[in-house]
């Protein structure tokens, strides 16, 4: 069944030359062996599912099966041997037929050859006729034919012996490569309904385990170092991700005080920031604002003070103002 | 009275530049005062410590008389009064209301004259009440010595030549 094994034997065979003698001789034999072959196939399964067909069958029988097999094989060759001397004794026949079809010294169109060329040619036209005619005599007769070869034959058998004859492997490399398969595959995935095949196989399968099986075989810190370098996970969150309702989300289920006093080093912290400020210098400049608050206070109201003795004074001394 | 007026037209206030009259100059050295008392304080305490070194089994505490008390204040008073008014033309008390010592040209007093006007203080400190009836708020070691008291609020002086 290999197909590259098979050698091209149409070069061996004879061209048939229409209306030549050896033509219909070379016709003869094929017949009588395509006929000779049918029969011997047909003998060799009748007998073959006779035989297989018995019922715990013992050594006994099979022994019995193998003497009818080697009975079978002397029939056939004897039939064999016959049908070559009915060949040779057909093919003297048909040479005498020759002659006689196409007598010398008699006019051309006495001749029976010429009829039977008439009757040729005539066959000729109308044989596409009479194949469409026995197409679709072979369309109605096949299904019953193929029926009636099916029981006959041992399918399963005949699949197993073909199978082993077959080199699966190179078999499937030579349908590779002249397959498409993308799209083979592309064509078979738009015409199937894949929703529900998906679910009828998510529902004969053990997710959990098998994500399990997948989880412990794969190693994840490296598929998902892969995935993230081959992102910009930033942008991506910042694209995609409503960071402010994020975060205050986030907010709101934390405590961040209790957060924050069990995690930070708030001593550190604030000696850090009180370094950072000019403390002293802080305090400084606040209590001297209020210092010199307070003096000009004292100041003003040491003035008024002056002033008011001075008017005090020059109301005693009866003196005026543009006097002092 | 131009440099008055240059003076007075660089003050944030417009009674800066006029003679202090009674009763800042008056505070004034009742904070100066308080300032002696302080350091006499401190030189009593120092020469108590120096007393309990030396003599620390026998040790007492120093009870000077009032005459060296007097004696020793009005030498304070005297060198205090004329280092700052010789220097920045203010002592504490002055510093405290806005006040400054300079000469009639309102220029800072020479060190000569800071120390003769803080003897007369020392000496005859009811001088200052004449300032009372005094037109110009000058008192008796104002009138002698030729200078002023005035409100000055600027934390320093005005840089120019020493009022001999």
């Amino acid at each position: 069944m290999n197909a590259t094994a098979v050698p091209d034997t149409s070069a061996l065979l004879p061209v048939p030359v229409p209306g030549a003698p050896g033509e219909a001789v070379a016709v003869l034999h094929q017949a009588a062996r395509a006929m000779f072959g049918a029969t011997a196939l047909v003998t060799e399964v009748v007998l073959r599912t006779l035989a297989d067909s018995a019922p715990n069958e013992t050594d006994e029988r099979r022994t019995s099966s193998l003497q009818a097999d080697d009975v079978a094989d002397g029939l056939l060759g004897l039939g064999w041997g016959a049908a070559r001397v009915t060949v040779n004794v057909a093919g003297l026949a048909v040479r005498a037929m020759s002659v006689a079809l196409d007598p010398p010294l008699v006019p051309q169109k006495l001749r029976p050859v010429r009829l039977l060329r008439h009757v040729s040619l005539s066959w000729r036209a109308e044989r596409a006729e009479a194949v469409r005619s026995l197409a679709a005599w072979s369309t109605i007769v096949a299904p019953a034919a193929g029926q009636v070869a099916v029981r006959l034959v041992d399918v399963d058998q005949l699949l197993l012996t073909s199978l082993e004859r077959i080199d699966l492997q190179q078999l499937a490399a030579a349908a590779l490569e002249e397959l498409d398969v993308d799209d083979l595959m592309g064509r078979t995935v738009a015409e199937l309904e894949l929703r529900p095949l998906i679910e009828q196989v998510l529902a004969g399968i053990d997710l959990t385990s098998v994500m399990k099986d997948v989880i412990a075989r794969v190693d994840l810190e490296e598929v998902a170092g892969d995935a993230l370098d081959q992102v910009d996970l930033t942008a991506l969150v910042l694209e995609r991700v409503d960071l402010p309702r994020v975060v205050a989300s986030v907010l709101d289920q934390m405590d961040l005080t209790e957060l924050v006093l069990e995690r930070v080093d708030v001593i550190k912290v604030a000696d850090a920031v009180v370094d950072g400020i000019d403390l002293p210098g802080l305090i400084r400049g606040s209590t001297g604002s209020m210092a010199s608050e307070t003096i000009t206070g004292i100041r003003l109201q040491g003035v008024e003070a002056d002033r008011a003795v001075s008017r005090l004074v020059d109301r005693v001394l009866l003196r005026r103002k543009e006097e002092r | 009275m131009s440099e008055h007026a240059t003076y007075a037209s660089r003050s944030t206030h417009a009674f800066e530049g006029e003679t202090a009259g009674i009763v800042t100059r008056s505070v004034a050295c009742v904070a100066d005062g308080l300032v002696v008392l302080v350091i006499l304080v401190a030189m009593w305490a120092g020469w108590s410590a120096v007393r309990f070194l030396t003599h620390p089994v026998n040790f007492t505490l120093p009870s000077p008389s009032w005459l060296l008390v007097l004696t020793t204040g009005g030498l304070v008073t005297f060198l205090y009064c004329t280092v700052f008014w010789s220097t920045s033309g203010r002592t504490y008390g002055d510093q405290l209301l806005g006040l400054r010592v300079v000469g009639g040209d309102r220029n800072r007093l020479h060190w000569s004259r800071s120390a003769l006007r803080a003897a007369f203080c020392v000496v005859f400190p009811a001088g200052l009440f004449w300032a009372v009836v005094s037109p110009q708020n000058r008192s008796v070691q104002d009138v002698l010595l030729r200078t002023v008291v005035t409100y000055d609020w600027r934390p320093q002086a005005e840089p120019g030549p020493r009022s001999e």
